[in-house]
């Protein structure tokens, strides 16, 4: 029997493990993964390019690896890792937060949900967030609640970003410099970021990822990080709290069986509503599970700039507006989106073999004059927005395929709604007159569309898909991100975000997740007996 | 501690049944072509790799500046991505749509090898496809033409995470926003909107690049 069972050692698990772990309780980790070791990762090598799309490719379902489970989607490009630090391994870093009306998009227009908590009651864990991950950037945007000074200093400012800015005033929209898990200065035993570009993870730990900055101190503090470790399903009691997990040990084939007197869901917004359903349909009797699966709305542009900018040096990320975030009815729909301005690939192979559009060097005769015009001179941005709900959209299991230890495939299904639609089209509309301000000699959009017209968004973030909220027949958790129906049950991945936001999550759920590692801390006497979820006030 | 389950309900785990539905990587397509097709007789085998050679030179072709991609030996790292042991499978595949005639690939005239290359990639999208991209950053990865791209004057590694690149740090005083854009709506302050003018049932909206 351990206190705390933690499903998952990705970026939630790993800063519940801590919190826990630190506080003296026996906290126990199971992940299907394994270690993701700095000498196997393809940074090292001369091929990385080719490494990016095939071994260290982040879409699940276009690599193959033993430590991951089908995902078989209608739409969607699954983008995952399933290791210790989870997608951390593979990610970007940027790391921007939500703003206060993503909380309270309920009494806005009805069209979500109101979060069952503020950003003010958030805040203070972005803060702790950000001071253990040592996130750089530079305090004193407008556009955002104050903040207090980021750990490490903003990142060098790139050509793209001189560029970028020049657009942005002329258009006399929002900009600011990006937050990012990438420490500008040696912080907590990491070196600094050296301006490498190859922001897929990072070996040298520059960039955060959760293996290497958390994970260690977690264990230290006494965790109990079981790797190969496959969870087959989660049991209830008579008493209708969780008694554990059945899991595998991959390495000996062997199922067993770990009590505990708190489980805690940290498997992703795909993984954990899996682990649920497979689990005897577990805290799902309001049939909320898996449902309401939320991307954010996602279209892009690449633009090519008459001048070198040296896209490929520096960090990958260089600004974001948030000129577009807050909802104006005159635009013809609801929510917000913002503009995260990436820089471009570090790799010339990439670049000539089409990255972020359909541009691509031709083959042939033009092929060097094409590489000749474009290279050091692209640039690339994101819109990202705020996608509405629909129950439709959801994860479910695959009747058909297994995982090679036998759990269930996760079934996704995912299409864009007309408020979406409209956003998308506005977003593109923009992202034309950003390439025309910078002055772009050629430019590409991008809407993720396939020939026979299917939205294939690349999907970094899977959210939703357990939401809290105030209503147990319209959520799965409440506001501690504690099961309505499963008392000793908590989530802290992606899942529970009732809203996408308008910006990469992780941020956002990785304060949740200290949110509730704290909760389950200081009131763990009561939670590891109760039989009633926590009343909210 | 962990319980070893002896009498683990045996309906929850069957593995050598569940172990026959595993998932087939996909493996950048290789999957997707299924074509029948005469394997080249042996007596051809030898002009195998030349075929490849004769392709990857139309894709990527040299000039004053730049190899051309057999030079530096792109074929073997193409067969080796894609084929491994089993480069017999690419010839295969292309017996059927490239023309190694001496009218097509095998031609002197340029124009005939172009548009036997141009055929290919009508017929077969998704080999052409995967030729070329592998073709492609193949030969950016090759040292030498890593050197040409740092000839035309700009920075650039191969590797450049071992030691990065040099950046001057962020500058407070020059390089801290000045424009004062920017505003939020605090929590308290959001109250409901009409929707009334938006008319999200009733509307489909065509959207993308072809609306």
């Amino acid at each position: 029997m351990c206190d705390i069972l933690i499903v998952g050692a990705g970026a939630t698990g790993a800063l519940a493990a801590l919190v826990l772990a630190q506080a003296g309780l026996d906290v126990v980790c199971l992940e299907q993964g394994a270690w993701v070791n700095d000498a196997d990762r393809p940074h090292h090598l001369a091929d990385w390019s080719w490494q990016r799309r095939t071994r260290w490719n982040p879409d699940v379902n276009r690599r193959d690896h033993a430590d991951d489970f089908p995902v078989k989607s209608d739409s969607s490009q699954i983008l995952m890792w399933n290791a210790v630090g989870g997608s951390t391994n593979v990610y970007g870093g940027l790391w921007p937060r939500y703003r206060p009306s993503d909380f309270r998009k309920g009494t806005e227009h009805g069209l979500q949900p109101d979060w069952p908590i503020t950003y003010e009651d958030i805040s203070p864990f972005y803060e702790s967030a950000d001071r253990i991950i040592g996130v750089s950037g530079l305090a004193g945007d407008l556009a955002m609640p104050p903040r207090e000074r980021c750990p490490t200093g903003p990142l060098p400012v790139s050509d793209v970003a001189r560029r970028l800015s020049a657009g942005f005033d002329k258009l006399d929209w929002h900009w600011w410099p990006v937050e990012a898990s990438v420490i500008s200065e040696d912080y907590d035993g990491r070196p600094a970021c050296n301006n490498c570009g190859v922001c897929n993870g990072c070996p040298r730990g520059s960039m955060n990822e959760f293996s290497t900055s958390i994970w260690p101190k977690a264990i230290r503090a006494g965790c109990d990080l079981r790797t190969h470790a496959r969870v087959l399903k989660i049991e209830k009691g008579a008493d209708g709290r969780a008694t554990g997990a059945y899991y595998i040990d991959r390495n000996s084939d062997q199922i067993l069986f770990q009590k505990a007197r708190i489980v805690v869901l940290a498997a992703n917004g795909v993984g954990t509503p899996r682990l649920l359903l497979a689990s005897n349909n577990l805290a799902n009797s309001n049939d909320q599970v898996g449902r309401n699966l939320l991307h954010h709305t996602l279209v892009a542009s690449e633009m090519w700039v008459d001048g070198p900018v040296d896209g490929h040096i520096g960090y990958a990320a260089s600004l974001i507006s948030r000129e577009f975030a807050e909802t104006d009815i005159s635009r013809g729909f609801v929510n917000g989106f913002n503009l995260n301005c990436v820089t471009s690939t570090p790799s010339a192979g990439e670049l000539a073999a089409g990255w972020f559009s359909s541009a691509r060097a031709p083959w042939g005769s033009g092929h060097h004059q094409w590489f000749e015009n474009h290279f050091g001179r692209s640039i690339g941005v994101f819109a990202i927005g705020d996608d509405l709900p629909n129950p439709e959209n959801r994860v479910s299991l695959d009747p058909e395929r297994t995982d090679s230890d036998g759990m269930p495939g996760a079934k996704v299904q995912y299409a864009p709604g007309e408020n979406d639609k409209r956003m998308m089209n506005y977003m593109l509309d923009r992202l034309k007159e950003l390439a025309q301000a910078c002055d772009a000699v050629e430019y590409r959009l991008q809407d993720y569309r396939d020939e026979g017209g299917v939205y294939r968004t690349p999907a970094w973030h899977m959210l939703g898909t357990c939401r809290m909220g105030k209503d147990p027949e319209t959520s799965v958790v409440n506001g501690w991100t504690q099961s309505w129906e499963v008392p000793n049950l908590f989530i802290v991945d992606g899942s529970v975000l009732a809203t996408g936001g308008t910006v990469n999550p992780t941020p956002t759920i990785s304060a949740m997740a200290l949110r509730t590692a704290t909760y389950i801390r200081d009131n763990f006497a009561v939670l590891s007996t109760a039989t009633k979820h926590t009343a909210m006030d | 501690m962990a319980t070893n389950l002896t009498k683990f309900p045996s309906s929850f785990f069957q593995k050598e049944e569940l172990n026959q539905n595993r998932i087939q990587p996909d493996d950048l397509g290789r999957t997707e072509l299924s074509i029948t097709t005469t394997i080249l007789s042996s007596s051809n085998r030898t002009e195998q790799p030349h075929i490849l050679k004769l392709l990857i030179d139309e894709l990527i072709p040299g000039d004053t500046l730049w190899p051309k991609a057999s030079e530096i030996g792109l074929d073997n790292v193409i067969l080796l991505r894609l084929f491994g042991q089993e480069s017999s499978a690419l010839f295969e595949q292309l017996a059927p749509v490239l023309d190694c005639s001496s009218d097509g690939l095998l031609s002197t005239a340029s124009a005939n090898r172009t548009s036997a290359v141009r055929r290919f990639e009508e017929l077969s999208p998704a080999l052409f496809e995967k030729i070329y991209t592998a073709a492609v950053l193949a030969y950016y990865e090759m040292p030498v033409v890593v050197e040409a791209i740092r000839a035309s004057g700009r920075p650039y590694s191969a590797s450049p995470h071992a030691d990065g690149y040099v950046m001057p740090a962020f500058d407070h005083e020059h390089d801290t926003p000045r424009h004062g854009r920017g505003s939020y709506m605090r929590t308290g302050d959001v109250t409901p909107l009409d929707l009334s003018s938006l008319d999200l049932d009733a509307v489909s909206t065509h959207w993308g690049l072809q609306r």
